[in-house]
């Protein structure tokens, strides 16, 4: 088997800290790597810096004030996937940010499926992407370059609009492109539209 | 401090010289001596320096109260001449020859692309010139007959750092077949050159010249 996956655990109460430890470990396929139990700023920093494939945070370390934005947080400082642990109650909008949710009352083997599905969803989608842009991210550029806006982009390929939005925030990140003239250049050069279709 | 050593300290600076009138061949001139022979304020001189050496530097209120606003005035200005009459052209020289063998269509593209840049640049420069500056200028003379220009409350340069970072990717990543490659490195180095120094130039706008105004503002009411 492949090496052992590593966890970060930002966890105020060392009772469940120390539990899903001893979880982890039993299951052998994951490592500890480290355990907060807040986030100051040398925990920040640390965060910044741990190689994880995982992060398992209790959102209570944030205030209410500052955790609907927490997940926003932890991204800005680490880009691997990031699991919940309930343990006081909290809003499900606040939940939803996470890439999934331990409950304290799963059993060991959900807690172990929900942290690999959480790791391998990450890997699944950048990594057999690569960098290159996918045909629907060709297509979604096309109608940018054509000045579509995101609605009838939308309706064509009848997909949300949201999605619209997902794929061309990817186009951009991508290209590194951000602006529809620069975008329209770029669909130019690649030969995607043709000079009739934008003048 | 001779001027001579806060030079050799960031060179970057060099780009400010040209800007406040102080042309090499200034002997042993202290940075105070330098400033007083062209009119300028060492306080207003040195705040500019510090936005060019320091990334994301912030003037504290304190210092912003020593700072000359004409100063600032004149060393905007000089920066738009700068833009205008030697950066944005030499970049469309720079531009045109890279792809003087690339076919037609392409050339036109990327060329297009530089005009609309270069023009939203011109026209940002004019409302500067022509509304807000004229306001400090009133502001601080405390003119009876303030004309107050239609201002945004910041100066709106986010599209145009957008656009010139989207021309460096598409020259850096996506240069058409045909394109002269030793020119296609002296227009990225131009790109980035420009950038940073717009970066700058915007900071000095944001942070320096817009809580002037408030300020003014403020003390006028």
């Amino acid at each position: 088997m492949a090496s052992k996956k590593s966890l970060f655990l930002i966890i105020p109460s060392m009772i469940v800290a120390r539990g899903l430890e001893a979880i982890f470990s039993e299951a052998g396929e994951f490592r500890v790597e480290g355990i907060l139990s807040d986030l100051s700023r040398t925990g920040e920093s640390r965060l910044l810096n741990v190689d994880a494939d995982a992060v398992i945070i209790d959102p209570s370390v944030f205030d209410s004030g500052s955790r609907p934005g927490g997940r926003n947080l932890l991204s800005s400082l680490n880009p691997a996937p990031v699991v919940a642990i309930e343990t006081v109650l909290s809003s499900e909008e606040d939940l939803k940010q996470y890439d999934a949710v331990i409950n304290l009352f799963d059993p060991p083997s959900a807690i172990i499926r929900k942290v690999r599905s959480a790791i391998e969803s990450r890997q699944e989608s950048p990594r057999t992407e690569g960098e290159e842009l996918s045909a629907r991210e060709k297509e979604i550029l096309i109608c940018v370059a054509k000045g579509m806006l995101n609605k009838e982009t939308a309706d064509l390929y009848n997909i949300s609009i949201y999605t619209v939005i997902t794929h061309r925030k990817n186009i951009t990140r991508k290209t590194g492109i951000k602006t529809v003239a620069g975008l329209t250049v770029y669909a130019l050069l690649n030969n995607l539209i043709d000079m009739n279709s934008v003048e | 401090m001779k001027l001579s050593d806060l030079i050799d300290l960031n060179p970057d600076l060099l780009a400010i010289l040209g800007r406040t009138g102080i042309g090499p061949g200034f002997g042993e001139a202290t940075v105070e001596e330098a400033c007083l022979g062209r009119g300028l304020d060492t306080d207003t001189f040195l705040e500019v320096c510090r936005v060019y050496t320091f990334r994301d530097y912030v003037p504290s209120a304190a210092a912003l109260e020593k700072v000359r606003p004409s100063d600032i005035i004149r060393y905007l200005k000089l920066s738009h001449n700068y833009y205008v009459s030697t950066a944005l052209t030499s970049l469309r020289d720079a531009i045109n020859k890279m792809l003087i063998s690339c076919d037609e269509k392409r050339k036109r593209v990327i060329f297009r692309f530089f005009e609309e840049y270069e023009k939203e640049m011109l026209k940002h420069f004019e409302y500067e010139e022509e509304l807000v500056f004229p306001y400090v200028g009133a502001l601080s003379s405390k003119a009876s007959d303030i004309v107050v220009p239609p201002m945004e409350r910041e100066f709106e340069h986010s599209s145009m750092g957008e656009k010139i970072n989207d021309l460096k990717n598409i020259v850096l990543k996506y240069l058409p077949a045909g394109s002269d490659s030793d020119t296609a490195l002296e227009v990225l180095r131009r790109l980035y050159d420009l950038s940073s120094d717009i970066a700058r130039h915007t900071s000095i706008e944001d942070n320096i010249l817009l809580p002037i105004i408030k300020r003014m503002e403020s003390h006028g009411e």
